[in-house]
């Protein structure tokens, strides 16, 4: 049941994003003048150029066109290389998978345990550095991270190349980039989650009952630390893809990040608007299985919902 | 008096001290000192901020904080404070159990009652297998009256009521079979008739069990039926310790005696007919109104009733009592009043003034909590003025000197004009909500628990200042409440509520005279303290020695 309606939502919410690219390209000006000079293209071709892709008839005719165009797939051809945006995009989507799911790793595996940490010392020494390391790290700007590591790693100790893709030695400083950004962000959520989850009345009744520190901390502390992680962390993979916009293009990856800017320079109307479609699409999609976590981790929102 | 006077202590407290530490350590306990025979009930009594609870925690080093301790704690023949991390825990597993204010918040709210058990169990039995355990967690279960304790191991927390919760805490503090078992303020998030039945629990399990209990709380009417010694703590110091009859029949510190007489519950015989004359304020006729958790149920019709058929009539100048258990509808039916909430159906009518220069009466609301319901960045003066401002008082000084007269009429100094409501007690912040209400000179106030945040010595002044409101201006007062002593003190008109019904509306004299409705009649009998003001009370003759402050 609750699935059944987390997906109609969804699907509201789908349908919502691809009318709002299209106000959006539409409310822009004509869509066509964007593409050709007027001044170096006849009457004659710009009107074959509407008849083909369905810019002729009332906004109302329009929409449904692009609607039913979309909903079979069709999104138009990219005036950058003359292909299928679809294609053109898709074929970027696993280096930015590959960026952002690493990424994720990288924050996850780093801010866990270090904001934990930082908890558990909270105002000592250990909890002063972490939370200074962490003002630095998320006040930075992400490309600067980024040509400090093809400085040190590249150019000083040329261990790692500072550019392309393909082999795990380019991967390393591109995630390290985005993920410690995104860690140090990250620790400062776990350590405050962390620290209210120490302070609830069940831990005290817990280290009442006499159990171990260590079990208190697995079973009573994180569990209740969980909740709001889980809320906090999809927003911040999606925060990813913008910034692999500009680390992307840092070190030359060649993921969706770096797509957008290109088509935004080159006026590629069709491949920006897949683009915002499957991010779009991404954060429904992840936003939903949130929910569905959520509700598996807080048995009061499974109820609140099942009855 | 005392024949146990040579019995073994089982918790012995000497010279307890404990400070915030810092550079300038703030003393928060000094110089207390106690003892508790085996056996023994220990009631330590005292208001918010007095030290209580600070005491009960450094009894198992359960402070929030790393404090300047002095003294000594010797529990079971352990000195706690001295005790290694591993001799701690061994201790809090076998020597103490403890149970806390609000059992909701004291459950792992996102794990079963099972696993909570099944884990404590695991404490006491490393190599039993995952069957015994379970089986050992619905005896324990069984053990505190819990129905169908199989069935509640696989449920959360949020799925029981408060005094079931409070139960299955109990039966988890009493798993190790501990010597002394720590109450911190019990059933203060209960309901007046689960109170009685945790309390009774408690008492049950002393018995069985030659448990000791140390009873921290703030209501004195518990501790007059059930405890066997008392301890009077006031700002962080022992003022009086001695034998239930000793201390309740003459106590002998001034502040013990000030807090007595604040809990005493006398009978009333106030002649209330005069008052049913005059005309409405306030009326209630036939007011439904139900709420549904969504729409589907909405549909399907299952909600929760909060008023069903509702009528009652609050006169002018009349105290109104509107008494009930949580989840009766008593608020919704304030909210309603104010126009918060609409009613599904009936009406609800606020009548004109007996001059009829005005159409309708002028209502103002007095909140539950007076700190929330106050601005905390603002001077407590900018608040009431802000108010008078909002409805055309141009004039300063005008303002000026009718805050200052009203301010004088609830009973507190001008000097809390310059304060922050931070910097103000719980009884000043709640007569400042109290004043800023009265600004606007309404013939009708709604207060809704208004003392429920405040200790009794407070109360009594909070009673006084409506007493006199009532008397010098004539205003009618509705008061929610759920503690019947607050009815007695000062209501002419009770109206009880259960499920949204009104099972009772009978002038406060006719209250107890024994032929009310069996739920109100439950209500009062479980009042604490009841049973000592009726007849003179027999404490328990075992317990604790008293020791005179110093050891």
């Amino acid at each position: 049941m609750l699935l059944i309606s987390r997906l109609l939502r969804a699907v509201v919410s789908l349908w919502v994003i691809v009318t709002l690219v299209f106000v959006a390209l539409r409310a822009t000006g004509d869509p066509i003048l964007a593409i050709f000079n007027p001044d170096d293209t006849t009457q004659a071709a710009l009107d074959a150029y509407r008849e083909q892709w369905g810019y002729t008839g009332t906004i109302l005719q329009q929409y449904l066109t692009y609607v039913s165009n979309v909903f079979h797939g069709t999104f138009g051809i990219s005036n950058m290389s003359n292909r299928d945006a679809l294609e053109v995009v898709l074929e970027r989507l696993p280096a930015t998978l590959q960026l952002v799911g690493c990424s994720a790793l990288v924050m996850i595996l780093v801010g866990l345990p270090v904001g934990a940490f930082a908890a558990l010392d909270n105002g000592g020494r250990l909890d002063r550095t972490i939370m200074s390391l962490s003002t630095v790290g998320f006040a930075l700007p992400n490309f600067v991270l980024g040509l400090a590591l093809i400085l040190l790693l590249s150019v000083n100790l040329r261990i790692l190349p500072s550019n392309g893709y393909g082999s795990i030695q380019n991967l390393i400083m591109p995630v390290l980039t985005i993920g410690l950004a995104k860690a140090a962000i990250f620790t400062r959520f776990v350590r405050s989650a962390v620290l209210d989850a120490l302070r609830l009345t069940c831990v005290t009744s817990a280290r009442a009952r006499g159990l171990s520190e260590f079990r208190i901390f697995t079973h009573h502390v994180i569990p209740n630390a969980l909740l709001p992680l889980v809320t906090i962390t999809p927003l911040l993979v999606g925060s990813m893809i913008a910034a692999g916009s500009v680390v992307e293009s840092v070190f030359g990856w060649p993921g969706v990040g770096r797509l957008i800017v290109d088509s935004v320079a080159q006026r590629d109307l069709a491949v920006l608007q897949v683009i915002i479609m499957m991010v779009a699409f991404l954060m429904i999609a992840t936003n939903l299985i949130v929910d569905l976590a959520y509700a598996k981790l807080d048995p009061r929102t499974a109820l609140a919902h099942s009855h | 008096m005392n024949p146990d006077r040579f019995a073994e202590p089982v918790c012995r407290v000497e010279n307890l001290g404990i400070a915030l530490g810092g550079d300038h350590p703030i003393p928060l306990v000094e110089d207390v000192s106690f003892e508790i025979t085996r056996g023994g009930y220990f009631a330590l009594v005292g208001e918010s901020g007095s030290g209580k609870s600070i005491t009960c925690h450094s009894m198992m080093r359960l402070l929030p904080f790393k404090p300047e301790f002095r003294g000594r704690i010797v529990i079971d023949g352990q000195d706690v404070w001295s005790l290694t991390a591993r001799q701690l825990m061994q201790f809090r597993r076998k020597s103490v159990g403890m149970v806390f204010q609000d059992p909701l918040a004291a459950l792992n709210p996102v794990r079963t009652i099972g696993s909570q058990l099944l884990e404590t169990l695991r404490l006491y039995y490393p190599s039993a297998r995952h069957d015994e355990l379970r089986t050992r967690a619905i005896e324990a279960l069984k053990g505190v009256h819990i129905p169908m304790p199989e069935q509640r191991l696989e449920i959360y927390p949020h799925q029981l009521s408060g005094g079931l919760n409070q139960r299955v805490m109990i039966a988890l503090a009493m798993l190790g079979e501990p010597a002394l078992l720590i109450a911190d303020e019990p059933t203060t998030a209960l309901d007046m008739s689960v109170q009685a039945e945790v309390l009774d629990l408690i008492d049950e399990m002393r018995r069985q069990n030659n448990l000791t209990v140390l009873l921290v709380t703030h209501d004195l009417g518990i501790v007059r039926d059930r405890a066997t010694h008392i301890a009077v703590m006031h700002k962080g110091r022992l003022v009086e310790q001695g034998s239930t009859a000793a201390v309740v029949g003459a106590p002998k510190a001034d502040y013990s005696r000030e807090l007595f007489a604040a809990a005493n519950v006398e009978w009333p015989a106030r002649e209330t007919s005069a008052l049913r004359q005059k005309p409405f304020a306030l009326s209630f006729e036939n007011v439904n109104k139900t709420f549904y958790a969504s729409s589907r149920d909405r549909k399907a019709d299952i909600g929760v009733p909060a008023a069903k058929a509702m009528s009652f009539a609050v006169h002018q100048g009349e105290i109104v009592a509107l008494v009930g258990e949580s989840g009766s509808g008593k608020t919704t039916a304030a909210k309603m009043a104010m126009g918060l909430v609409t009613p599904d159906s009936g009406t609800i009518k606020l009548h004109a003034s007996a001059g009829g220069e005005k159409s309708k009466l002028n209502v103002q609301m007095v909140f539950q909590h007076p700190r929330d319901s106050l601005d905390p960045l603002m001077k407590v003066g900018d608040q009431l003025h802000e108010v008078l401002k909002v409805h055309g008082w141009r004039d300063a000084e005008a303002r000026r000197s009718h805050i200052a007269q009203i301010i004088q009429d609830v009973g507190l100094g001008a000097h809390v004009l310059e304060r922050r409501p931070t910097f103000l007690s719980g009884g000043e912040a709640q007569r400042v909500v109290i004043a800023r209400a009265l600004l606007l000179k309404p013939d009708m106030l709604i207060a809704d628990e208004p003392l429920s945040a405040v200790d009794v010595r407070i109360q009594k002044h909070i009673l006084d200042c409506f007493q006199r409101l009532r008397e010098r201006l004539g205003i009618a007062i509705l008061l929610i409440t759920h503690d019947l002593r607050v009815v007695f003190e000062i209501a002419d008109q009770v109206v009880v509520l259960r499920h949204g019904e009104v099972i009772e509306d009978v002038p406060v004299s006719l209250f107890t005279d024994g032929k009310r409705h069996e739920y109100t009649q439950m209500l009062i009998d479980a009042m604490p303290g009841k049973a000592a003001s009726e007849q003179a009370h027999d404490p328990g003759h075992e317990g604790a020695v008293a020791t005179g402050g110093r050891i």
